[in-house]
Formats: structure tokens, C-alpha cells, sequence
């Protein structure tokens, strides 16, 4: 168990994962719509809070799972309740923490009707996403990655747009048949495994070449729905449009991550050869992504649909980074996964804020705004730069990262890539001209009101971290250059492991 | 260290503050009253007239140093550090740096003071000064950037607030439009930039990737590679500075607000492309036929623009022209490895053309936003102060000796004739006859003959003060900036060119005095012809405008460059995007998922036959259930 790093003090990941859950049962009880939104804010802010030992007692010269805790749970199957942290899952938990508060500050007035019941699926929601990047246990992993589907599907199929039934019910169906054959996967390993469910000790085994294809296609096919890639991408512009403005951001921050951050648990480190054999395919498949994602970006008129498909360009990215198998790509892609749960996150709040004033996410309904609502013209600009990779913002370091490693790996490969950053601009840009600009024809907007200061509250966190990330991610790389190192020592270690045994083989 | 300071950071940080200051006093008085007209100004000033001062410190103290280690550096912090990538937030100062300094910032200063003036009752003053201060800091970062990365931020600023100042005007849709146009042509070209940045990366980037290193492992670099790089780091330059192919956003750029023109669009950012070159002269001067390429472009950019510039109505599309078919001249010098010339270009052409455009601007200012000059005339008398100082600009920009412009476009000339580009210095020449005709022909309408619109000629005044001093100091230096690098058949021995020596990679060929004169013979003598048939045509008081048929008809109308690029990639850009968007996206990409959700209706629907719901047909199966089971049980139990 030389992986496990068992630190002193209170077990803060499980006070993580279980507060939240607690702050949902009490909300049970009560019947105060009110009271309903200051006690998830209050829930969710000191979640937040108790995050943040864990990054200042996180040891980053030290690749090993930190802050874990073991408990035995159902011992006829040795399935153990074990948690951990490590650099590749530190930054995506604090996101998520840190997101949380502002998803219940964005529906303060958005949601209107069973408010109690909206905050109830958020905080199961964040105990179920807080639990899937600390589980060490695939049991675990599994109950709470399926976990995550029912309140997401509530936040879409209740407080969701017009075609809510028919969107929650394709992301339902969509992703939870993606992972049924994850299911069969874990239990191949399981057996394998001498029994184990114990996530360390599945990684960096020599398991047959076949096994490892298959493994790697039920993985595949599990996180590319999630992340998603393309062509798996079609129930995400559904969910996205019809999702009320927290759904959307949790959506798009954080459980879109949840596909990359499977390449990077399990894929990689459980099933290498399959990984360098499957990965043209893979990094074909991105570069297609930044594509479509961009072309389709720029023919849509509704503003949540464009956001969504910018996504599924700036995914794309992510798993070119993951995939060309570097140090740049790899910490670029951890870092661009952040940094688009911030952007985009920050993006759907803004629309957000125009759909509860006019009703409506048509760029041409929102023609004009900026002459009315300067302030917000302000965020929504930052923002829009940012996910268009301006030099100085966060995504500008992310996307270099990548494409330098992707530079390494084939420069082919890098050229292909590129056309997205002006394709990226070129969508924005649509969408600023039509939305902040707009022509001398609009609709009136002299009734609007600029931003209130719960929306200003709301925005600027994610504002000072466009900029933060941006002029240093330095802060942010050290927590995950010792993981990512380690994590690609071991893939080469084992390659030229595999490489000698199949030579010896050969001779 | 003594090459260590720590005051360069000072230089784009002031402007930078000035803009996150102004903006947030803008935002917060946007709903409310806003702050006087008067503090923005100071604020908007202050932070340009500091770096003015600084940039002298910084040319001071790099005179101090010995002539082969000129240089001062700041690291500020490290930026990226990644593996291999190691970059760090930090700033370089050589003699390059340090003259594109010095007339940055004074112009900028100029053009700060006298936008207080034009922009005067603007209601959107503060936002107008934020976006020009924040214009000014990414500017000085693009100067001072100690490596290509640090440049490209600056590079990319400058770009974001041009388009933010196109689009300023923005009740026009035009406008807007206009400004989304340069970002996205920008945009392309930076796509050359990013990709002939990493390749020079991944080339030599592991010994470091600051200018310093790079220039001291340039040898490493293989021949195919730099030419790769060049080229397409000059790719990265003809979107920026506005060269063919990518030189068709310049011209719409004139939406923005005339000093915006002046600053952004003829004297700084555009010259950034031609910084570049110079900048990386220890490759290009490596790549001799990456120069021919440059000159080429550069060349033929500049007589391009010059036909168009001679068939323009709109005062400032005309200089916009000039300004394109300049930078093409300084692409030229650069492209024929004379990169001190085309340094030289770019800076005496930052005064007489932001000059030009004040001028210009001074003009519409007092006409009510008039800007056809068909619709002007006889200014001489009404715009005194205008009028002179708009004749220096035009001498200068026409080339007339002994006018800046004269001594650094004949430099680029000779150089062009000297190094053996023979045909390269034929069509300059023919450009600057062009030049002095097109120059002057604006300029005879304008302020000579007859006022063709009586009653804006009745209200045309002279601008205030705070418009018209900036126009006599840059005057001034239209005049004079040519004899900081006379050459020496004139009796001066390249001042400029010295003191920039040692940044660039340059050899000086070696050649007959003849030639010389040869060249500054036919230079004068294009000048002449030019506005010999400029002053035949459009001096007279009735000058009218000509009605074009033809070819000329056909370059009024750009030669539908525009109309071309439409159809040919904007249309089929947004039709793909459509295309996917409504038929792909859903039947294609979507298809199998829909395929999949039918087929389980379709299951669905065959076993639903069978639940009818009638009692009676559920009798019969049940009927037909026991028969079943009855005969299994007794056929098991052998009855």
C-alpha cells in the first residue's frame, strides 16, 4: 500500500463527501423556500471552506494518494470504502467545491417553483461529484458515477426548458448505456484482481493485450459519452439548452471532466498498451471534435447551443493533450479542464442572467443588450476572450501547453489542430457582435437593469481565476507536475517493459 | 548585473493601470453621472507621458553601454515551466526595442492629448481612453517582450483593442462588422505567428526560449526549417500589417475614430509586422529567399494599395490605402535584408502619417464627419495651422527631398537597387510616383479650389489648441526625423542605422557612389512626375470628381478583392457551419443514436400486439398456456 498516504487529522474528504449529503436530509424537514437557499448556500460555502486543508496539507513532491481513509463495507465482496487525493484529482475537487456556491447564487431568483427540491438535487449532486474524484474503490466509483446521473436528470426534467422530458431522458438513457459496459469491465478486474475492487492495485498490471483492448473500449466508450467526444456529443446541446443555469454549469464545469479525468484514473495507467494502440483513433477523434465543435458553434442561434458545441471543441483539446502522452500535453490538459470549467461555467451563468431578464437565448433577442448593461457586457467579454484562448487569460496557457506536446508528437497532427483557435474566435466574436453590440434595428432593451451585486458576487470569482490561471499558472502546475511525472515514468517504464518481452518474444 | 533593471516593467504596466482604472470609474459611473471629461484626460495622459520619459531612460541607459552588449532585461516572473518550456513573464530592451520605443510612446502621447479634443462630449469618453491606454500597454509589451511568447501577448492585444476600437461607433452595424473582420483576418494571420512560433520552438526552443538564447542558437537551424519559420512567421505579418493576401481589413479599420486611425491603424500596430522581421533578422537574413518572398509581397502590396489609393473618395480610405502601400515599402527593406531602412520607415512614417491622419481628422472634426473630399475644398484659408501641417505630412509621405519620408523610402529604394533586386526597386519606383500623385491629389481637393459644399465650407473653423499643437509637433518631426539617418552622399553617415546595428543582422553591400545617385536621381524624379500630373489634374478650381469607366472603374472598386473573399470563404465558412449544424449534426453524427431509440420502439411495438387487452384473448392464451403445460407434464411424467 505504498501508494496511500494517510495524513492526520479529521478525515476531510469523507466530512466532503457526507456534508453535503447531511445538508440535503435536513433540508427534508423544512418548508421555507428562503431558508431553503441561505442553508445550501451556507452548506455549500463551508464545503468549500473545508476544502482548503486539503490544499495547503497536500504534499506535492509526492505522487501518492493523500489524505486517504479506509473503511471495510461490504467485506463478503471486499468492497472497502477508500478515498483519496491525488495531483490529477486536487484541482478537479476544489473546482468543484468552489463551483457549488455560485450554482445556488446563479438560481437564487432563476428558480421559483419547489426550490427545496432543487437545492436537495444540488447537494446530493456535489456529494456524488466530490465522492467520483476521491473514490479509490471502483464500487465506489461506479454507485456514485451513476450516482450523479438521477439528480442531474430531476435538475434537467423539473426546472428544465420547454423540451425538458425529451432532453433529460437522452442524457439519462445516453450516458447510463455508456457505462454499462464500464460495469462489466470492473467486474473483469475485479476477478483478475484476486478479488479486489482496490483501484492502486489495478493500475500498471501486465494484463494480456487483448484484455487490455476491451478493457480499454468499455472505458472508451463510458468517458468519451461523458466528455464527450465526437460523434458522442449529440445529448450534450440537448441537456445544455434545456438545463436550468446551475445544471448548465455543473454540467459543462465539472461533469464533462469526469470523462477526461477516466482516461487519466484508469485508462492510461490500467490498460497502456491498448492506450498507444488506440491512440491515433483517439487523437483523430479530437481533432475532429475541435472541428465540428466549431463549425457547428458558428451556425447556431441560440446562444446555450453555441456555448455547448464550443465545448465540445475545447474537450476536444483536452484529450488531444491527454493523448499525445507528454508532460506538456498531459498538465496542459488537467489545466485546460479547469479552465474550461471556469470559462464555460462563467459563460453559461452570463446567459443566464439574459435569460432571466428576457426569457429567451436567441442571439438576435439579445441584440443591443450591451448599450443597457454595460457591466455585464464587461464579464461576458473577459469571459468570451478567454474561451477563445487570448494570450494573458487562462485558456491561452492550457491551449499552448497542449499544442506544444502535441508539437512534439507530430507536427501534422498540431497543424490540424489550429484552425479551432480561429474558428473559436470567429464564433465568439458572432456572438459578441450580435449580443454586445448589435445594430441600430433592435429590439428595445432600455427597460433592462444592469447586473445586481449578487450577480457581480457570482462572476468575478471566476473573472480572478481567468486572470489568475493565466499570468500564473505556476501555482496551479506545481500541484500536479509530481502526479503527471509520475504517472509518465511509469507508462514508459512499462512500454519499454513490453517492448523488451515482445522483442525477446520475437527473437 | 548592470544589464539587469527594474524599471521596464514600469513601461507597459503604466498604461495598463491607467485602462483598469478608467475602466472601472467608466463602469461605475456608466448608470449614474459620469466623472468630468477633464479627470479621464489627465488620467488617460499621465500614464503615455511617464512612459515617453521612461523610454528615454531606457535609451540613456543603453548609450551608456558598450556598443556590443546594448542591452537591459527583466524578468518579472516565471511565466509557464513546463518540461522543455520554460517562459517567463519578462522584458528585453535593445536599440531595436528602444527606438520603436521612443516614437511609440511620444506619438502615443500626441495622439492622447489630441484625442481629448476630438473625443470632447463623447458619451462614452472613458471608455474610449481605457480601450486607448490599454492599446498603448499591449503595444509596449509587443516592443519589449523578451520572447516570442511574451510578444504574442502584446501581438494579440494590440489586435483585441483595434477591434475594439473599430467596433467603437457601435449603433452601426458596420462598424462592428468591420471590426470583427480584422480580428478574424488578425486571426488568421496569428494562426502563422502560433505555428512558426512553435516550430521555432521546436527547432531550437530547449536552449531557451528568449530572444537572447535564440539568437546565439540560430545556427542550428536547418534551411527548410527556416524557411518554414520565416514564412510562416511572416504570414503572422501580412495579417497584422496588412500585406496581400490579408490587407483587406485595414481599410474598413477607418470605422474607428480618426485618432484611433492615426495611432492604431497607420502609426503602431500595423509597423508590428515589420518589428517582427527585424526582430528575427538573425533568421531571416539566414533565408535569403524567405527576403525575396517578403520583398516581393511587400512590394506588390505597395503598388496594389497605390492604384487604389489613386481612385478613393473617402479621406481616410485614401491614407489607409497610403498607410498599406507604405508598410508594403518597409516589408520591402526588410525583405531585401536592409532591415535598418525598413526600421527607418517605420519610423519616420509613424510621424508623417499619424500627422497625416490628425490632419485628416482636424479636417472631418470641423466639417461635421464629413470625409468625401469630393464634398470639400478651398480649406486653405478657413484651417490655417491644418493646412500647413497636412503640406508637411503630404511632402513628406510623397517623398519629396528633404522631407523625412524622402530619406527612408530612397534608402529602402537603394538598398533594394543594391542588394540586386533590381525589379523590386522598379516597381518602388513606379510606387512613388504613384504616391506623390494620390497624396496630392487629396490634398489639391481638399484645401485648394473651389468649396464644393458651400454650407459646411461656411461652418468649417480651425480646431482648439489641445488638436492643433499636437499636429505642429508632429509637424516637426515630419520635417526633421529624416536627418537622423542621412546617408553619406549627403554628407550624414546613418546615424540610425548605427545605433540599431547591433540588434539586427545586417551586411551592408558594398557600392559604387554612382548608384547612388542613380537611385536618389529617379526617386526625385517620381516624385516630381507625380505631383506634376496631380497638380495638372486636380489644381484647378473645378476640379471635378472623373466618372471611371474600365480598368478604372474596375480599381475604384478595389479590384472586388472584398466581394471575392466573400464568396469564396466567408459564404462557404458559414454554409459548412450551417450544413453541419442542420442536416449532419442530426441525421448523421445523431443517426445511430435515433436508429437505436426506433429499434427499441419498434421491439416494443411487436410485442405490443400481443397486449390487446381484450378478456377474451387472454382466455385463449391462457387456454393455450395450459394445453402447453399439460402436455409437458405428461409428457415428463410418461403417462
Amino acid at each position: 500500500m505504498d501508494q496511500l498516504l494517510i495524513n492526520p487529522g479529521p478525515p476531510l474528504l469523507s466530512i466532503l463527501i457526507f456534508l453535503p449529503l447531511a445538508g440535503a436530509l435536513f433540508l427534508l424537514l423544512v418548508n421555507n423556500e428562503n431558508f431553503a437557499r441561505y442553508w445550501t448556500l451556507a452548506v455549500t460555502g463551508i464545503a468549500a471552506l473545508l476544502s482548503l486543508p486539503i490544499l495547503t496539507g497536500f504534499d506535492r513532491g509526492s505522487a501518492q494518494f493523500q489524505f486517504v481513509e479506509k473503511h471495510a463495507w461490504i467485506e463478503t465482496l471486499n468492497i472497502n470504502y477508500v478515498v483519496g487525493v491525488d495531483g490529477i484529482s486536487l484541482l478537479l475537487l476544489l473546482m468543484t467545491t468552489f463551483i457549488m456556491p455560485f450554482c445556488v447564487l446563479a438560481s437564487w431568483t432563476y428558480i421559483k417553483t419547489r426550490v427545496q427540491s432543487f437545492m436537495i438535487c444540488l447537494l446530493i449532486m456535489e456529494s456524488a461529484m466530490v465522492g467520483v474524484f476521491v473514490a479509490l474503490d471502483f464500487v465506489l466509483f461506479y454507485i456514485l458515477w451513476e450516482a450523479m446521473l438521477i439528480p442531474m436528470y430531476l435538475l434537467i426534467g423539473i426546472w428544465g426548458g420547454p423540451r425538458k422530458i425529451y432532453a433529460s431522458i437522452k442524457f439519462f438513457l445516453y450516458t447510463l448505456a455508456g457505462s454499462v459496459l464500464l460495469l462489466v469491465g470492473i467486474i473483469w478486474l475485479y476477478i483478475t484482481n484476486n478479488y479486489s475492487f482496490f483501484i492502486p492495485d489495478m493500475m500498471w498490471q501486465h494484463y494480456s493485450v487483448t484484455a487490455q483492448v476491451l478493457l480499454f473500449l468499455a472505458f472508451f466508450l463510458a468517458f468519451a459519452i461523458k466528455v464527450p467526444m465526437f460523434p458522442f456529443h449529440t445529448w450534450l446541446p440537448a441537456a445544455h439548452v434545456e438545463a436550468p443555469t446551475a445544471g448548465s454549469v455543473i454540467l459543462a464545469s465539472i461533469l464533462l471532466k469526469m470523462g477526461t479525468y477516466g482516461f487519466l484514473r484508469f485508462a492510461l495507467p490500467m490498460t497502456p498498451e491498448a492506450t498507444v494502440m488506440m491512440m491515433p483513433y483517439v487523437l483523430g477523434l479530437s481533432i475532429a471534435g475541435i472541428i465540428y465543435g466549431g463549425f457547428t458553434a458558428l451556425a447556431q442561434s441560440d446562444m446555450k447551443k453555441l456555448i455547448a458545441y464550443s465545448s465540445v471543441g475545447h474537450m476536444g483539446f483536452v484529450t488531444l493533450g491527454i493523448f499525445v502522452l507528454n508532460q506538456q500535453g498531459i498538465e496542459g490538459a488537467i489545466l485546460q479542464m479547469i479552465n474550461h470549467g471556469v470559462t464555460t461555467g462563467a459563460l453559461f451563468l452570463c446567459v443566464g442572467m439574459i435569460y432571466e431578464r428576457t426569457h429567451s437565448r436567441e442571439l438576435l433577442s439579445a441584440t443591443g443588450v450591451g448599450q443597457y448593461m454595460p457591466v455585464f457586457v464587461t464579464f461576458l467579454g473577459f469571459f468570451s476572450l478567454s474561451s477563445f484562448g487570448f494570450p494573458g487569460t487562462n485558456s491561452f496557457v492550457g491551449e499552448f501547453m497542449i499544442l506544444a506536446g502535441t508539437f512534439e508528437y507530430s507536427i501534422p497532427l498540431a497543424l490540424a489542430a489550429i484552425p479551432g483557435a480561429v474558428l473559436a474566435a470567429a464564433y465568439m466574436l458572432r456572438m459578441l457582435q450580435k449580443v454586445v453590440w448589435g445594430g441600430t434595428d433592435n429590439p428595445d432593451q432600455s427597460w433592462l437593469t444592469d447586473l445586481n451585486v449578487r450577480e457581480i458576487v457570482t462572476l468575478t470569482p471566476f473573472l480572478i481565476f481567468v486572470f489568475w490561471i493565466g499570468l500564473s499558472p505556476q501555482h496551479f502546475l506545481d500541484l500536479m507536475q509530481t502526479s503527471v511525472t509520475n504517472l509518465l515514468d511509469n507508462f514508459t517504464a512499462y512500454s519499454s517493459q513490453y517492448m523488451a518481452a515482445a522483442d525477446l518474444i520475437v527473437r | 548585473m548592470e544589464h539587469t533593471v527594474s524599471y521596464l516593467v514600469l513601461i507597459p504596466l503604466l498604461p495598463l493601470l491607467g485602462a483598469l482604472l478608467m475602466g472601472l470609474m467608466y463602469l461605475v459611473s456608466c448608470k449614474g453621472k459620469a466623472f468630468p471629461e477633464k479627470i479621464y484626460g489627465i488620467i488617460a495622459c499621465i500614464g503615455p507621458a511617464l512612459t515617453f520619459i521612461l523610454a528615454l531612460k531606457v535609451y540613456f541607459g543603453l548609450k551608456g553601454l558598450p556598443e556590443d552588449s546594448r542591452y537591459l532585461v527583466q524578468d518579472v516572473f516565471t511565466w509557464i515551466k513546463v518540461g522543455d518550456l520554460d517562459i517567463s513573464m519578462g522584458f528585453f530592451a535593445d536599440p531595436l526595442s528602444s527606438l520603436m520605443l521612443l516614437f511609440v510612446t511620444l506619438i502615443g502621447t500626441l495622439i492622447h492629448v489630441y484625442s481629448v479634443g476630438y473625443m470632447a462630449k463623447d458619451e462614452n469618453f472613458g471608455k474610449f481612453f481605457a480601450y486607448l491606454n490599454l492599446f498603448l500597454g499591449s503595444m509596449l509589451i509587443l516592443v519589449l517582450g523578451s520572447s516570442p511568447v511574451v510578444m504574442f501577448v502584446g501581438w494579440e492585444g494590440v489586435g483585441l483593442c483595434s477591434y475594439l476600437l473599430i467596433s467603437y461607433y457601435s449603433t452601426e452595424t458596420n462598424n462592428v462588422i468591420a471590426g470583427n473582420k480584422a480580428f478574424i483576418v488578425n486571426r488568421i494571420g496569428d494562426l502563422g505567428f502560433v505555428l512558426g512560433m512553435s516550430l521555432l520552438f521546436w527547432a531550437i526552443g530547449s536552449g531557451g526560449f528568449d530572444y537572447m538564447s535564440l539568437r546565439a542558437n540560430a545556427e542550428q537551424i536547418g534551411p527548410g526549417v527556416g524557411l518554414a519559420i520565416c514564412l510562416l512567421l511572416f504570414v503572422g505579418a501580412t495579417g497584422k500589417s496588412a500585406q496581400i493576401p490579408l490587407y483587406v481589413w485595414l481599410p474598413d479599420a477607418m470605422a474607428g475614430p480618426t485618432p484611433v486611425s492615426a495611432l492604431i491603424h497607420a502609426a503602431t500596430m500595423v509597423t508590428a509586422g515589420v518589428y517582427m522581421v527585424a526582430r528575427f533578422s538573425f533568421i531571416y537574413a539566414e533565408v535569403p529567399a524567405a527576403g525575396t518572398v517578403v520583398a516581393w509581397i511587400g512590394i506588390l502590396t505597395a503598388l496594389l494599395a497605390a492604384i487604389f489609393g489613386c481612385f478613393q473618395r473617402d479621406i481616410k480610405k485614401i491614407l489607409a490605402y497610403s498607410t498599406v502601400s507604405q508598410l508594403g515599402y518597409m516589408f520591402a527593406g526588410v525583405g531585401v535584408a536592409a532591415y535598418s531602412a525598413g526600421i527607418f520607415h517605420v519610423f519616420t512614417h509613424a510621424f508623417f502619417k499619424a500627422l497625416l491622419f490628425l490632419g485628416a481628422g482636424s479636417v472631418i472634426y470641423a466639417l461635421h464627419h464629413e470625409q468625401d473630399i469630393w464634398r470639400m475644398g478651398g480649406l486653405k484659408n478657413k484651417m490655417p495651422i491644418t493646412y500647413w501641417t497636412m503640406l508637411i505630412g503630404c511632402l513628406a509621405l510623397a517623398g519629396c527631398p528633404p522631407f523625412s519620408g524622402f530619406f527612408s523610402k530612397d534608402e529602402i529604394l537603394f538598398m533594394a537597387l543594391a542588394s540586386g533586386h533590381g525589379g523590386v526597386w522598379l516597381v518602388g519606383v513606379l510606387v512613388a510616383a504613384m504616391t506623390a500623385f494620390y497624396t496630392f491629389r487629396m490634398f489639391f481637393v481638399v484645401f485648394h479650389g473651389k468649396p464644393r459644399d458651400e454650407h459646411a465650407y461656411e461652418h468649417a473653423h480651425e480646431s482648439p489648441k489641445v488638436m492643433t499643437v499636437p499636429l505642429i509637433v508632429l509637424a516637426v518631426g515630419a520635417c526633421f526625423a529624416g536627418y537622423l539617418n542621412i546617408p553619406s552622399i549627403f554628407g550624414g553617415h546613418l546615424g540610425v542605422s548605427h545605433w540599431l546595428a547591433p540588434s539586427l543582422t545586417e551586411h551592408h553591400p558594398h557600392v559604387s557612389v554612382w548608384l547612388e545617385v542613380l537611385a536618389v536621381a529617379t526617386s526625385i524624379a517620381a516624385f516630381g512626375c507625380g505631383i506634376f500630373f496631380a497638380w495638372k489634374k486636380f489644381y484647378v478650381a473645378t476640379a471635378e470628381e472623373p466618372f471611371y469607366t474600365g480598368l478604372a472603374n474596375f480599381a475604384y472598386n478595389k479590384f472586388m478583392v472584398d466581394e471575392l473573399y466573400h464568396y469564396l470563404l466567408v459564404v462557404p465558412y458559414k454554409l459548412l457551419g450551417t450544413a453541419i449544424s442542420k442536416s449532419i449534426e442530426p441525421f448523421v453524427t445523431d443517426g445511430p443514436v435515433k436508429v437505436v431509440v426506433w429499434l427499441y420502439g419498434a421491439l416494443a411495438n411487436a410485442f405490443k400486439v400481443v397486449q390487446v387487452g381484450y378478456v377474451r384473448v387472454y382466455a385463449i392464451y391462457m387456454v393455450i398456456g395450459l394445453s402447453v403445460l399439460s402436455i409437458f407434464i405428461s409428457r415428463s411424467l410418461n403417462l
